[in-house]
């Protein structure tokens, strides 16, 4: 008696198919978002008319990074037409006024101090991990590397936080050498990307 | 058999070669063109015209060694070769002396005055020396202004030169300048021209009420003090101002080349009455020495060449900055505003940050500027206007150098000229 198997055979056809799912499927984990980004949904963002961008702690090479970054960033909020970035000099006296030691990192107390002194709905605070040019042998690109966390006035709890790296070495630049875009248009394009993350 | 005419035919050998002179002629022409326009040459003949003007020695913001002894006499000398009245020298001397003049950068009020009252100086001519480099091929960049020196001094004229000597080659570089003094005097002798033009043919301006006349005579009320005191002011625009169009998105075509790269405006308007506005020295972050400074006086200029707001002579702002004791070591407070803006009655007070003042050099880099500004109300204290502008002297270049900047003293012109036509266009009550 001849025993018939029941296992089913693929065809070419499917077995393409399934490869093309495969590599779909990895592709997608490649793109995904690497969870860069917090959103407290009990907040209301649309409430936040005014707010102080605090000097951004600089861990670059560069020592007017965080400055730099700072004056982009605030600029572009205020160009988005829907926040009102107070003035880098009145921030400055009111960090004197309550005598803040750490400007960069305000505790909770400091950030209330702070908004309350400033009349500010939140406080932005930052980060610029990395600013300048990088190098993997004979390819060179500028980069940069930010974080960013919006902190509630009233209460001090943070209720946004996001990160964004632009620039750098890519494949153009392995392949064909070049510099890569300059380091204020990387800028630009963080800080913008850093902005949509915060209005989406 | 028919013959039809053809139009490749139509120009004999002759022409041709007529043509090909005619271009030739064009070219060199075009390469020993002075690009700032013809210069004025005058005679002793000529009687003496305008205001009695003193000349102040020239301020030195190169950051750079310079003749400048040399300088100022020649410049001296080119306005008495045009006819201009001008306070004699030894006198101008003497009134330094007794009155301890140090500073020649700017004039304050009560300087002034005295000025008026002792020399009879009608107006005062301020020079800075903003690139001087004798070294082949030569560069120079210079910037005047005239200042009046009757009741609260303030800026008539001001206008600037920057050209290094290889600007326009020409054919066979036969426009090349290589002797620095005759650099300097096509510089001395395009201010002159300027000035002379200004005196002579004064631009007409549209009458505006003044804003401080309005301000001053309004009486007080307490709903009026209460409306001030109120935040609402912050209130953004409800768009977002910083649409640009698709031409400068792609390539930085022509005027959109040098416009801010972002900007905010409240969208006020700026224009329906005189305002006058103060130049607060902006914070400097730059290498390059004097950086601000400079920056200031292109803003400056721009401003007072536009004609719509009436500009506060930078040596009183930094007279009331020092006499107020004013330290500003990150921009611009509320408090600040209000000591300037009751102090020198302005209406507007514009203060910024410079990142970059890269000049051009010999190994090839292109000028680079890159600063940030801020203006604000003096009632409010709200920012009206805040730009980020940044441009190198290469930007929008992409054939055989045309339209290459080989100053950072002219691309910081165009790049304020730009600003200051995009606030116009944003805070303009013909919207």
């Amino acid at each position: 008696m001849e025993q018939r198997h029941n296992k089913k055979q693929f065809t070419l056809f499917e077995w393409v198919c399934a490869a093309l799912v495969g590599l779909i499927v990895m592709a997608c984990g490649g793109c995904a978002s690497p969870g860069d980004l917090f959103r407290d949904s009990t907040m209301d963002f649309g409430s936040i008319k005014t707010v102080a961008v605090m000097p951004f702690t600089n861990l670059s090479r560069d020592q007017l990074a965080g400055e730099r970054v700072r004056d982009v960033f605030s600029t572009a909020l205020m160009s988005s037409g829907s926040i009102y970035s107070l003035p880098t000099g009145e921030i400055a006296r009111a960090i004197g006024n309550i005598g803040l030691n750490n400007a960069t990192t305000p505790s909770v107390e400091d950030v209330v101090k702070l908004s309350k002194a400033l009349k500010a709905d939140a406080i932005i605070t930052g980060v610029v991990r990395e600013y300048g040019d990088v190098r993997a042998g004979n390819a060179a690109a500028d980069v940069i590397a930010l974080s960013l966390q919006l902190i509630e006035g009233q209460t001090g709890r943070v209720v946004w936080s996001a990160s964004t790296s632009q620039g750098g070495i890519g494949i153009t630049e392995k392949l064909f050498g070049g510099g890569g875009k300059p380091i204020n248009d990387v800028t630009e394009k963080a800080v913008n990307d850093l902005i949509t993350k915060l209005f989406e | 058999m028919i013959l039809l005419p053809s139009c490749s035919n139509s120009h004999s050998l002759r022409d041709m070669l007529l043509l090909a002179l005619a271009a030739i002629c064009s070219c060199v022409l075009a390469g020993c063109a002075n690009p700032a326009g013809a210069s004025l040459r005058f005679n002793s003949a000529v009687p003496g015209w305008g205001p009695m003007i003193a000349v102040y020695p020239i301020e030195n913001l190169s950051g750079a060694p310079a003749p400048l002894k040399e300088l100022h006499e020649e410049l001296a000398a080119t306005l008495q070769r045009a006819g201009a009245r001008i306070v004699d020298q030894a006198a101008l001397d003497s009134f330094f002396e007794r009155h301890w003049v140090r500073y020649v950068g700017g004039i304050d009020e009560t300087t002034s005055a005295a000025l008026r009252d002792e020399t009879g100086a009608d107006a005062v001519l301020i020079t800075n020396l903003e690139l001087y480099n004798e070294q082949a091929p030569p560069r120079i960049a210079l910037m005047a202004r005239l200042v009046s020196t009757a009741g609260m001094p303030e800026i008539r004229w001001m206008d600037s030169y920057a050209r290094t000597g290889d600007e326009a080659p020409g054919l066979l570089g036969l426009g090349i300048i290589e002797d620095p003094v005759r650099l300097r005097g096509l510089g001395f002798e395009c201010l002159e021209a300027s000035m002379r033009k200004f005196i002579m043919n004064a631009p007409e301006r549209e009458h505006k009420v003044s804003a401080r006349e309005i301000r001053e005579n309004k009486p007080f009320t307490l709903s009026d003090l209460m409306d001030k005191m109120k935040d609402e002011p912050r209130q953004s625009a409800d768009v977002p101002v910083n649409n640009r169009p698709w031409l400068s998105q792609v390539g930085d075509l022509i005027s959109y080349r040098y416009q801010p790269r972002t900007w905010y405006s409240s969208r006020d308007v700026l224009d329906d009455q005189l305002r006058s506005v103060a130049l607060i020295p902006f914070l400097d972050l730059s290498t390059r020495k004097y950086g601000a400074e400079v920056l200031v006086l292109h803003l400056a200029k721009q401003l007072v060449v536009d004609g719509r707001f009436k500009v506060v002579e930078l040596g009183v702002i930094r007279d009331k900055i020092l006499v107020s004791r004013i330290i500003m070591t990150s921009g611009i407070s509320n408090a600040n505003i209000d000591v300037i803006s009751n102090s020198l009655g302005v209406e507007l007070v514009v203060n910024g940050k410079l990142f970059d003042y890269l000049e051009s050099n010999t190994t090839g880099q292109n000028p680079k500027v890159d600063f940030s500004l801020q203006m604000f109300e003096r009632d409010t204290r709200k920012i009206l206007w805040n730009s980020h502008s940044r441009n190198q002297g290469n930007d929008g270049v992409f054939f055989f150098d045309v339209g290459q900047i080989s100053t950072a003293s002219a691309l910081t012109d165009k790049m304020s000229q730009s600003l200051l036509h995009r606030l116009n266009e944003n805070a303009s009550e013909k919207r």
